[in-house]
């Protein structure tokens, strides 16, 4: 049994949650992006970001939750060196506040079977500050160095009920969560630090283990199946496991017991005075919801159905990113041949985006909509093959060369018969066994048709080489 | 039930001693623990007010909202907080380990 | 001899500038003179400072561009930040804080040139009613040394009292600023809940504090309030409703006089207050009778329960306030090295906070906690609920309500801070106020045995206008303000 808990940054806030400083922090010189409200200053005291109940509305609607009527604020207390306050401010549900938005659901298709997943709660809340290791990690510094610059962002608290029963679920669980949060416009997943998933797993009915600080898509589907392994060795060798939290170690890909002090757990929340109630309006509600773009799922069904793609293709392009599946609508509107471009971005483009280490920003100025798209045509022109339009994709992609060029190097498709017949004469005389062979076995000409291939660097026209083989192996049969 | 004994209000001492993380020195713990008797007796008063269907009366304002639409404005100058703090490396706070 | 008002000295510096330097050297004498008694200061700006502020502002006057304070020479609480100016809230945690921020209503009256003579002592945190829990030194009562002079904004109180300052700020949670001007023979208001922005305000208990003035007559109470409150984007909690010039109302008071209907709850003078107290008090309402205003009795049962609901809530909230304190970004400090996160903060807060704060803190820790949440902040702020709708009620039928500031003459040092219930006590008239969010004042009635005593009114919320219109005429009626000791003249 796992339950997801996932702190998302409203990364298209343009302050943070209660205070009028910068949202954008990363990059910045240590504690330079920093107020007295969310450093926590005596006297200072926190405003709310509205647009931040906006975008949690957003959010709510996309998840199919039940949206509260108030907005309460409560303190919850617990001392931390990266909490300025020594309380965080969020909701509650209890002591008349509630989570901004209730009881909804993702689906998710795992293996070809679509699952249901509720989603138990969102709150709004404030990130802390962040603290870094002067020595790599956790154990072996005596000390901690802490930057404020993050203190005080926008996070969205997501929390799923125990519904997911694999990896391979959760991750998926994530993944979509993470392009629906960047369709909407919310979060961009990208970021670094901007979503975080905490993970609670039990085997078997047993104790529950909560692991925390799991930082990508990626790492979700590793620190689980880690954590199941460790906890039914311990089950199977007759052990019980013991309930506790634990950190996942991206480097040595471990979990590790966190060890903290066990402080008795009693956040004494209490709504905040500092803050009024906030009415949540059926006006409101229905004006973001007039304002919600398209979602992943509406988009995957539109792209199956108006460009006539595979739902692994739309799949792919769609959750893959919001950036490629914009890019992709933007290309296939000057220059068609959808089923074409949506298979060069997901086998090809992305495979050279992350070969040349760059990211999709950089990857789509590369293979631009017009570089791209004069591509196509020369590949409908016949002027290149299906092989060498993946070459162009390559190159462009890792060289950042506009394919002009790549045209006067002559990458173009070699369709002179005379010269191909040269070059399957220069084969022919040097593989005289494969030629024998191919006469007894007619699937040995793939070897042949390859020689000529690698011999005039894929430009040959692949069709016209097959069929010139065959007549000088019928000449060479006879004669 | 509001009514500690001595155990359970030398326990509730202690514990909200470790919540608060306000360390009690061995001579002051009698005392301290007499007055939060006598403090808890004294708000045991409430008890005698009837306030079955009374809401909380919370001040916060409901009606007119003071809220900041989303305009970034002025940071600090980190030398001028760093002046209050006492342990630094670089440009960081210096605190202490949590492992 | 005459005792200078705010108001006075800030219509002679208009048509003579020059006074200005001679305030300041009088003020700086004075203080040289009596500070070594009173303490009523924690932090004095140099004078050479406050000189070189006075030629600015002495300019301004020149140039017919000065503000509405200009000649203001006022004291700061030291739980209000100031930028650049130490700022301790009397206790040893803060005891180097220098805030890189000036609170809301220090960069108002700056705005408008005031000029700050320092930074004034109080019960550490603003938690005690005698300004004896400070960190460093209690404040004496300038009308009797070995006495308190009230608290927690007793060195305000002390210093505009003993004329080492023009006005003043105080803040009031529980009484705060009324107890000390009921003490000192000032005027002390505590504003309407969400009238004056906290943004600054050091926090105590976040629903209930207030800043306000305290001075020596209502006047110059009336000019601080006309520069102080109003709206602030920086406090939530600040609505700010102000529908007049409070100036204008106590002149008006002052000059046509009010007719008001006033009403007294049997419970605020009764349980714990002391007789002579309750004679100077009805000697006040026959004055006032004599004068035009109407005055009823009523009871209402729900006053005896003030006292522990304040104490709840103001204990909950300044429990999660004083959180913060750590030593990390500011305040006592604690070498990091070596040692865990928790052992640090505990070192750090064992020794920064006294005991009366200590001990808040703690008992607050339990109201809030799993379990006793419901049976005490919950109840309490129910019982607050009826508190403020039963005060509400009677101020439809009534104007304002009347009491006895403070139930007791000014205690001598060391009698009240023995025992914490015994030190509670003296706040069953103020805390009723605070519970409500209603604005409340302490004006001067009468001296017993030379020590002063005070007459409180109660209005509606954000009734400001009409409260200081009441109070001026009743001050001019009860002619004790604006006064001061002899020996400081």
């Amino acid at each position: 049994m796992i339950g997801l808990e996932i702190h998302v940054q409203i990364t298209s806030l343009k302050t943070k949650l209660f205070c009028s400083c910068p949202a954008d922090y990363r990059g910045k010189e240590p504690n330079t992006n920093v107020c007295p409200v969310c450093l926590g200053l005596p006297g200072s005291l926190p405003v709310f970001n509205m647009r931040a109940l906006r975008e949690a509305i957003k959010v709510a609607l996309a998840l199919n939750m039940n949206i509260s009527d108030y907005l309460v604020f409560t303190r919850k207390h617990y001392f931390y060196p990266d909490l300025p306050k020594n309380y965080q401010i969020s909701q509650y549900d209890g002591i008349g506040s509630t989570p901004i938005a209730r009881g909804g659901y993702i689906m998710i298709k795992v293996n070809g079977n679509l699952k249901k997943v509720r989603i138990r709660r969102i709150n709004i809340e404030e990130d802390p500050g962040r603290i870094v290791y002067p020595f790599a990690s956790a154990a072996k510094s005596p000390y901690v160095m802490i930057d404020y610059n993050r203190s005080g962002i926008a996070l969205l608290e997501i929390v799923t009920e125990p519904d997911l029963t694999s990896p391979r679920e959760a991750r998926e669980f994530v993944r979509k969560l993470a392009s629906i949060l960047e369709h909407l416009g919310v979060c961009n997943p990208r970021l670094e630090g901007a979503l975080r998933v905490d993970a609670n797993v039990s085997v078997r009915g047993g104790e529950r283990v909560e692991i925390k600080n799991i930082g990508s898509v990626r790492d979700v589907e590793k620190a689980l199946s880690y954590e199941i392994t460790r906890q039914l060795a311990i089950v199977k060798s007759g052990g019980k496991v013991v309930r506790e939290t634990r950190h996942w170690d991206k480097s040595r890909g471990v979990t590790v017991s966190a060890r903290v002090k066990e402080l008795e757990e009693d956040y004494r929340y209490f709504p905040d005075p500092d803050l009024p109630v906030i009415r949540v309006s059926k006006g409101l509600i229905d004006e973001v919801r007039k304002e919600l773009p398209e979602l992943p799922d509406e988009r995957i069904t539109r792209f199956i159905r108006d460009y006539g793609l595979s739902e692994y293709l739309a799949s792919v392009l769609v959750m893959e990113s919001k950036l490629l599946a914009d890019y992709f609508e933007d290309v296939v509107n000057v220059c068609r041949y959808p089923r074409l471009i949506a298979s060069i971005l997901i086998n090809e483009f992305l495979r050279w985006i992350d070969e040349a280490k760059i990211d999709i920003n950089e990857g789509i100025r590369r293979l631009s909509k017009d570089r791209l798209c004069y591509v196509i045509n020369l590949y409908s022109e016949g002027k290149i093959s299906t092989k060498l339009l993946k070459e162009y994709v390559k190159r462009i992609v890792l060289e950042d060369i506009d394919p002009k060029d790549l045209v006067k190097e002559g990458l173009t498709v070699l369709s002179s018969e005379e010269f191909i017949e040269r070059i399957v004469d220069e084969v022919f005389r040097e593989y005289r066994k494969a030629v024998e062979d191919a006469l007894k076995n007619p699937k040995a000409i793939n070897f042949l048709v390859g020689q000529v291939m690698r011999k005039t660097r894929g430009r040959a026209d692949p069709k016209l080489v097959n069929e010139i083989i065959r007549r000088r192996l019928i000449s060479v049969e006879r004669g | 039930m509001l009514v500690l004994s001595e155990e359970e209000l030398r326990e509730w001492v202690r514990r909200v001693s470790r919540l608060a993380l306000i360390e009690i020195r061995p001579e002051e713990e009698s005392s301290l623990i007499n007055d939060f008797k006598r403090i808890i007796e004294f708000f045991n008063k409430l008890q005698e007010v009837n306030v079955e269907g009374v809401e909380p009366l919370f001040m916060v304002p409901k009606e007119e909202i003071i809220v900041r639409n989303d305009v970034v404005g002025k940071c600090l100058n980190r030398e001028e907080f760093m002046v209050n703090v006492k342990e630094r490396i670089n440009g960081y706070v210096k605190g202490p380990k949590i492992v | 001899m005459e005792v200078p008002t705010l108001a006075s000295v800030i219509e002679e510096i208009r048509s003579r500038p020059k006074l200005l330097t001679e305030y300041i050297e009088e003020i700086y004498e004075r203080i040289n003179r009596v500070e070594p008694i009173l303490r009523a200061y924690i932090t004095i700006r140099p004078k050479e400072e406050v000189l070189r502020d006075a030629k600015v502002v002495i300019e301004k006057l020149r140039s017919g561009e000065a503000g509405k304070l200009a000649g203001a020479l006022v004291a700061i609480k030291d739980n209000i930040v100031t930028k650049g100016l130490r700022t301790t809230c009397a206790s040893r945690m803060l005891k180097d804080f220098i805030p890189p921020y000036n609170a809301t209503v220090v960069e108002r009256l700056l705005s408008n040139d005031a000029i700050i003579i320092g930074k004034t002592n109080m019960d550490e945190f603003a938690m005690g009613s005698t300004t004896e829990n400070s960190a460093f030194y209690p404040t004496r009562n300038p009308w009797d040394t070995n006495r308190v002079p009230g608290g927690s904004s007793g060195g305000s109180a002390v210093a505009v009292s003993a004329l080492e300052a023009l006005a003043s700020l105080g803040s009031d949670t529980g009484g705060s600023v009324r107890a000390p001007a009921a003490f000192t023979a000032t005027v002390g208001l505590k504003p309407t809940y969400g009238l004056v922005s906290r943004y600054g305000l050091i926090a105590y208990a976040s629903s209930m504090d207030q800043i306000g003035p305290i001075c020596r007559s209502v006047v110059d109470t009336a000019l601080i309030l006309d520069v102080i409150a109003g709206k602030d984007g920086k406090d939530a909690t600040c609505i700010g409703v102000r529908k007049c010039n409070y100036v204008d109302e106590v002149r008006e008071g002052i000059n046509d006089g009010v007719k008001a209907k006033l009403v007294v709850i049997e419970e605020m003078v009764s349980e714990g207050v002391e007789p002579v107290i309750k004679a100077s008090f009805e000697r006040t309402l026959r004055k006032l009778e004599a004068n035009g205003f109407s005055v009823s009795w009523v009871s209402e049962q729900i006053i005896k329960y003030s006292l522990p609901a304040y104490y709840i809530i103001a204990m909950g909230e300044a429990s999660s306030n004083l959180a913060r304190y750590d030593g990390l970004r500011y305040g006592l400090h604690h070498s990091v090295e070596g040692l865990s996160w928790y052992e640090v903060f505990s070192k750090v807060r064992s020794e920064g906070f006294g005991r009366e704060v200590k001990r808040r803190i703690l008992v607050g820790t339990y109201v809030l906690s799993a379990g006793y949440y419901d049976a005490y902040y919950l109840r309490a702020s129910k019982v607050r609920r009826v508190i403020r709708d039963r005060l509400k009620d009677l101020l439809r039928r009534y104007d304002f309500i009347v009491s006895p500031t403070m139930p007791v003459l000014p205690p001598k040092l060391g009698e009240r801070i023995v025992d914490p219930l015994k030190l509670y006590a003296i706040d069953v008239e103020t805390v009723v106020a605070n519970l409500a969010g209603l604005p409340a004042i302490s004006v001067p009635s009468d001296f017993i045995s030379n020590l002063p005593v005070g007459f409180q009114i109660m209005g509606d919320e954000f009734s400001e206008c009409y409260l200081l219109k009441v109070s001026a005429f009743i001050e001019s009626i009860l002619k004790v303000s604006p006064t001061a000791p002899s020996w400081v003249m």
